[in-house]
């Protein structure tokens, strides 16, 4: 059945027109995000219906273009992005290695999101994507692996010299020095 | 005024909603469903969460103004909230309107 069929307005049942229309698109849960050549139905009452074709496409573009921003993730993007995974926000915290509560600030806005977990969500989100699409790990992706390689080795590093000194070398027991 | 359509069932309701979604992915959207999405914090991806998990109540409500049987989806959204969606369903134009959504 062809979509110009004759439509109606769910509002007030009168014959519906299609227009083309570019429209911020808030619906996603980005605040960033302006769609082009929209279908819009326009009843003559001027009710309006707006139409999103291919909505996962579109949101796994969108998806795929946020993990690859140069500036740090923002609270709503990563919540866009667990969306993605199709999992809870408990359930996200726990892949990532963070608390429920700990993810919820980030995704509020409470808290920014660290150096460390904006690397694992990019990294976990790629590689969903990648394996929904039965392609491999995009290779544009690997420099952030190195960053979050470098970035442990470096975290270690910092425990470690912030460890207190001890008060004497170990020694086994019953040695008389 | 047209002839009164029979409704779809609850199972013939969710295979068209799934049907619709595997194949064209598309759903519109009202106005109005669009300004409860900014006021209730939902987005479109709870939408289609509630869509393909949810249950399709078994009553449908018929609206004399325009000659359509509404179907209230219920379920989760992605932050694990109740969340109802009334839809209209057209398999005559393979099409799926989103009117509302509620608290359940």
């Amino acid at each position: 059945m062809s979509d110009h069929a004759i439509r109606k307005c769910t509002e007030c049942g009168t014959p519906q027109h299609v227009e083309r229309r570019t429209t911020d698109y808030p619906e996603s849960g980005l605040s960033n995000v302006q769609l082009i050549n929209v279908p819009v139905w326009v009843c003559e009452n001027g009710h309006e219906e707006f139409e999103i074709p291919a909505v996962t496409e579109l949101h796994d573009l969108l998806a795929s273009m946020i993990v690859r921003k140069p500036a740090r993730l923002a609270g709503a993007e990563i919540k866009f992005l667990r969306r993605r995974v199709d999992l809870s926000a408990k359930t996200f915290a726990d892949r990532i290695g963070v608390t429920p509560v700990q993810l919820s600030r980030v995704e509020t806005g409470a808290r920014h999101v660290t150096h460390r977990m904006d690397l694992l969500i990019r990294l976990a989100i790629a590689a969903f994507i990648a394996a929904k699409q039965g392609k491999p790990f995009p290779a544009d992706m690997t420099p952030f692996i190195t960053k979050l390689e470098a970035w442990d080795i470096g975290s270690h590093r910092l425990r470690h010299r912030d460890q207190p000194t001890p008060d004497r070398e170990w020694e086994p027991e019953g040695v008389e020095a | 005024m047209t002839e009164r359509p029979e409704p779809l069932g609850p199972a013939e309701a969710y295979e068209f909603i799934q049907g619709l979604l595997a194949t064209r992915d598309s759903i519109a959207y009202t106005s109005h469903v669009r300004d409860r999405m900014r006021q209730r914090h939902f987005t479109i991806d709870d939408i289609r969460r509630v869509l393909l998990y949810g249950t399709v109540a078994p009553n449908p409500e018929w609206k004399d103004t325009h000659q359509q049987w509404v179907y209230v989806v219920s379920g989760v959204d992605y932050d694990n909230e109740p969340l109802a969606i009334v839809v209209a369903l057209e398999p005559a134009l393979n099409r799926i309107t989103v009117i509302t959504g509620h608290d359940v």
